[in-house]
């Protein structure tokens, strides 16, 4: 069975089927192409493998006192709207995103929730590769407070692809923090897709955080769709060994007035491979919107790699636009700084990486679920 | 304290430093004035022992224990525990340490070294407290990543309050007075005095005279083309103020 027969058994939506397409025809990417950079697919997936609907343990917090949008009438809606958006589609045909839809669940968020949602993969060493995924949808109602922290591990022993997808609707005057956070085996392969829109006023605080993975692709599409809205975007990726890591964002200005910053940091160590493609897109008439991009690469490694690629596509006169990317060993000026202080060169240097990485965590505004990212990357 | 003899160094290829000789003594204030491109940041990063900087001929004693001792001997962070501070003139930012954190390890680091009890942070915060009323700092900066985000004063006291923490013997304040607006100037002026004991040594590295109205110098030296070419006391600064460089300048050519 390959993917398209799979998806035709489990997409519900049958909406996702050119990215499906993809995959079918160019199969999964291989960290030893030329033009890994832009995870172009070229493994082809036409080998054995196994669907499992649920090889995880699913561990939630606050998902089943939400409301379940039952309608599917209105999930198509919902679910529609963002896939024909042109935006859209340009930023995700490009990758296998849209390859798999699983079970969808969506959920409407009202007033201030705290809400976790733990995958624990394990997978049958029996079976040779194991294919999975999931969809959420969580539509945040107007005035709404709510924090997200999505955090996926694994136990398995078998190569695995996940593919999972997470649709956030914010409406008018909602704060959301979105915190996704993958730390999985070097036989995993994970794709992720991103998509969050945001009306008036809304406010969206995302931190991101992807630790090891064989190949860790994540598409993330973010659109303001009204005015006074704000979006600060953080991303972590920490990479060593073999690990292949691609982030891809895109933030989409539809109407001025609004702003976004986004901030990306990358370590990679040993052979890792890390690439960041962030693109801002300014339409025509978005006057006055305030947007950033910076990128900061530690490389670790004496083989390691890191790409960094900021894109700004810019319709609007009236705008700030600023983006800046560095990639580089240890800062020197800074290892100074902290020796002449009387700090011992090693110890400088662990403070120094263990700053890196807090820059990003501190950025996650809800403490638990601070404290739990800290954890599990055992800062 | 420290004796500086026919000191020559360079950075990468250039040759900056060309014969300095200099000697300080525990309870004095030198400054050391001069043009732009003189060599002044160069020899305190010399002293401080920053990599980019080679020491080529000449020798820099600095007293440990009641003995003298080549400074190249001592790593940058041995340098400063045993009492040498640099005041940065473009103090760096460092995201994801907080100023707390950054300066209770060097803190404690120093006292590890010189025998001392290290503190918690409950008692280190007690510690800090006056000193950061001293320069007017609210105690929020604590909790702020090192210099993220500081104005350029806010920058500069962040440098005295380190300093006030290490208490050094001998500090070089690289263009402390820069960036600085009156009141700025006045509070960490304030700070430099309040430090000052007949046991340490500070030096001025300024270009002008407006910080040496408030902090008093003994010795006044001209740093030109990598050379004193001048030392005397504050009436040559005063002298400068008014007077500018070309005078010095042209007697050299």
């Amino acid at each position: 069975m390959n993917l398209f027969e799979l998806a035709k058994t489990h997409n519900q939506l049958k909406c996702n089927q050119d990215g499906l397409n993809r995959v079918t025809k160019d199969g999964l990417p291989s960290r030893h192409q030329e033009l890994w950079r832009n995870s172009p697919v070229n493994l082809k997936l036409n080998q054995t493998f196994d669907y499992l609907s649920t090889p995880f343990e699913l561990n939630t917090y606050g998902v089943s006192t939400l409301k379940k949008i039952e309608n599917e009438g209105e999930i198509e809606k919902n679910i529609s709207s963002i896939i024909n958006s042109q935006h859209y589609q340009h930023h995700f045909s490009n990758s296998t995103g849209l390859a798999l839809t699983s079970d969808l669940e969506a959920y409407e968020v009202e007033g201030e929730r705290f809400i976790t949602i733990d995958k624990n993969y394990i997978s049958n060493p029996s079976q040779k590769h194991h294919v999975t995924g999931s969809t959420y949808l969580f539509k945040i109602k107007p005035h709404s407070r709510a924090t997200f922290l999505l955090t996926d591990h694994d136990q398995h022993i078998s190569p695995m692809t996940s593919f999972d997808q997470i649709y956030l609707i914010i409406e008018k005057h909602a704060q959301v923090e979105f915190i996704c956070k993958s730390q999985l085996a070097l036989q995993h392969n994970s794709f992720k897709n991103i998509y969050i829109s945001l009306a008036e006023n809304a406010e969206l605080n995302t931190v991101l955080i992807n630790h090891h993975c064989h190949y860790q692709r994540t598409d993330l599409a973010i659109e303001l769709n009204g005015k006074n809205a704000q979006a600060h975007i953080f991303a972590l990726n920490l990479c060593d060994k073999e690990a292949h890591n691609d982030l891809q964002s895109l933030v989409v200005h539809q109407v001025g007035d609004n702003e976004s910053h986004q901030l990306v940091k990358t370590t990679a160590a040993d052979h890792a491979r890390s690439s960041f493609t962030g693109k801002i897109n300014i339409v025509q008439d978005a006057q006055r919107v305030n947007a950033s991009q910076m990128s900061r690469n530690l490389i670790v490694g004496e083989k390691a790699q890191i790409q960094s690629q900021p894109q700004l596509a810019i319709y609007a006169d009236d705008v700030k636009c600023a983006h800046g990317s560095s990639t580089g060993r240890m800062n020197q000026e800074e290892l100074f700084y902290l020796t002449s202080r009387g700090i011992e060169e090693k110890h400088a240097k662990e403070l120094l990486n263990r700053g890196f990485v807090m820059d990003v965590i501190q950025k996650i505004k809800h403490p638990q679920a601070q404290t739990t990212i800290l954890k599990a990357l055992e800062i | 304290m420290l004796k500086i003899t026919n000191l020559y160094a360079k950075t990468e290829e250039n040759e900056i430093l060309h014969g300095i000789n200099l000697e300080i003594k525990a309870g004095e204030i030198h400054a050391i004035m001069g043009p732009n491109g003189s060599g002044k940041s160069t020899l305190s990063k010399v002293i401080a022992g920053h990599p980019d900087y080679e020491i080529t001929q000449g020798d820099v004693e600095y007293e440990v224990n009641g003995n003298y001792q080549n400074i190249n001997e001592l790593e940058v962070y041995s340098r400063a525990r045993e009492g040498i501070f640099l005041g940065f003139q473009y103090p760096v930012e460092i995201p994801g340490i907080t100023n707390l954190n950054f300066l209770m390890e060097s803190f404690n680091a120093v006292c590890r070294h010189q025998g001392a009890e290290e503190m918690n942070e409950k008692d280190f915060r007690d510690f800090l407290k006056p000193k950061l009323e001293m320069l007017e700092m609210n105690e929020s900066f604590l909790n702020r990543a090192i210099n993220e985000g500081f104005s350029g004063g806010e920058k500069k006291k962040n440098e005295i309050l380190q300093m006030s923490v290490l208490n050094p013997r001998l500090s070089f304040l690289d263009e402390t007075d820069s960036g600085l607006d009156i009141d700025a100037l006045k509070i960490v002026a304030r700070g430099v005095n309040h430090l000052k004991s007949k046991y340490n040594a500070t030096v001025l590295i300024t270009h002008y005279q407006r910080l040496l109205d408030y902090i008093k110098p003994d010795f006044v030296h001209i740093l030109y083309k990598g050379k004193i070419i001048m030392s005397g006391d504050f009436e040559l600064a005063k002298k400068l103020e008014k007077e500018g460089y070309d005078w010095l300048i042209k007697d050299q050519k």
